[in-house]
């Protein structure tokens, strides 16, 4: 069972309501807010596992090399440009895909492993609890966050701590759940972006509910959208 | 001159502080980078001029 816990806009809540939820359910707790993951300050581990996430691009060998421009051409991401007649190769924005390789007719491509984030993993209040980590600088988050829901036993519960936001870093994460709990906070702002989460989830078609965090017990801009259920405020 | 405001953590109120900031200036352009949710436009009645796909 995998319960992830998302928003769209940041700073509602989703570290709090994960971390109270996963020690009440005595579930695992897995931070997959990789560009920035707090959970552990809560929980404050000791970290017993780590491994390191890398990805694959793609180097050129001059000498091999004709200068066709095929590999550039192919890729999806614009992490190859042919400079003259040298391809340049942007590590960053490569996908790993294989597509250039794929098309080099003078095999002058070869693949090279680059460390862009790490797992970690540990025990706290008879938890276990896991983190994702990318490396400051580092523009892709999805190979971090797939790699350490990989490493998630699914037969045990699971709550996820979700990036914020709605785009491939939350979308990754919310494919893997069985159930969506939406953090929301009653301002303009919260309600704004809690109508892209509920979007989100309903394009997957996820079982959902809003926790309405900051809430003052009176009546708000939040309670009174139709079509989601409120399981706390 | 190009100010910019950002913060590690969300919720801090890199909006708010923005918009303020905005406010302060006679002749200003403001731009919302937060594309994933963007809510800078919230504290301005008005509509889109123009559109343009990427």
């Amino acid at each position: 069972m995998i319960i992830a816990v998302l928003s769209g806009k940041g700073g509602t809540g989703k570290t709090t309501v994960s971390t109270n939820l996963a020690i009440s359910l005595n579930a695992n707790y897995v931070d997959c807010d990789v560009e920035e993951p707090n959970g552990f300050l809560f929980f404050k581990p000791n970290i017993d596992e780590i491994f390191e996430v890398e990805e694959e691009y793609p180097i050129i060998n001059k000498d091999k090399c004709v200068g066709c421009g095929k590999c550039v051409k192919v890729c999806n991401f614009n992490a190859l440009a042919k400079v003259k007649e040298n391809v340049l190769v942007f590590d960053k924005l490569c996908h790993s895909c294989g597509a250039c390789q794929f098309v080099c007719k003078s095999g002058a491509i070869d693949y090279k492993k680059r460390v862009i984030g790490r797992i970690e993993s540990g025990s706290a209040y008879g938890l276990r609890v896991k983190q994702g980590i990318l490396n400051i600088g580092e523009p892709m988050a999805v190979p971090v966050i797939k790699a350490l829901l990989n490493s998630v036993n699914k037969n045990q519960v699971n709550v996820i701590d979700c990036p914020p936001g709605t785009s491939c870093n939350v979308v990754n994460t919310l494919k893997f759940s069985d159930f969506a709990v939406l953090v929301t906070e009653p301002s303009n702002f919260g309600l704004h972006d809690l109508k892209l989460a509920v979007e989100l989830v309903k394009i997957f078609d996820k079982p959902f509910g809003v926790v309405i965090n900051k809430d003052d017990g009176k009546e708000n801009i939040i309670k009174n959208i139709a079509g989601i259920t409120i399981l706390t405020y | 001159m190009e100010l910019v405001v950002l913060s590690g953590k969300g919720g801090t109120g890199k909006t708010t502080i923005a918009n303020a900031l905005s406010e302060l200036a006679r002749d200003v352009i403001r731009v919302d980078c937060d594309v994933d949710a963007p809510n800078f436009y919230l504290y301005y009645d008005g509509e889109d001029i123009e559109k343009k796909d990427f």
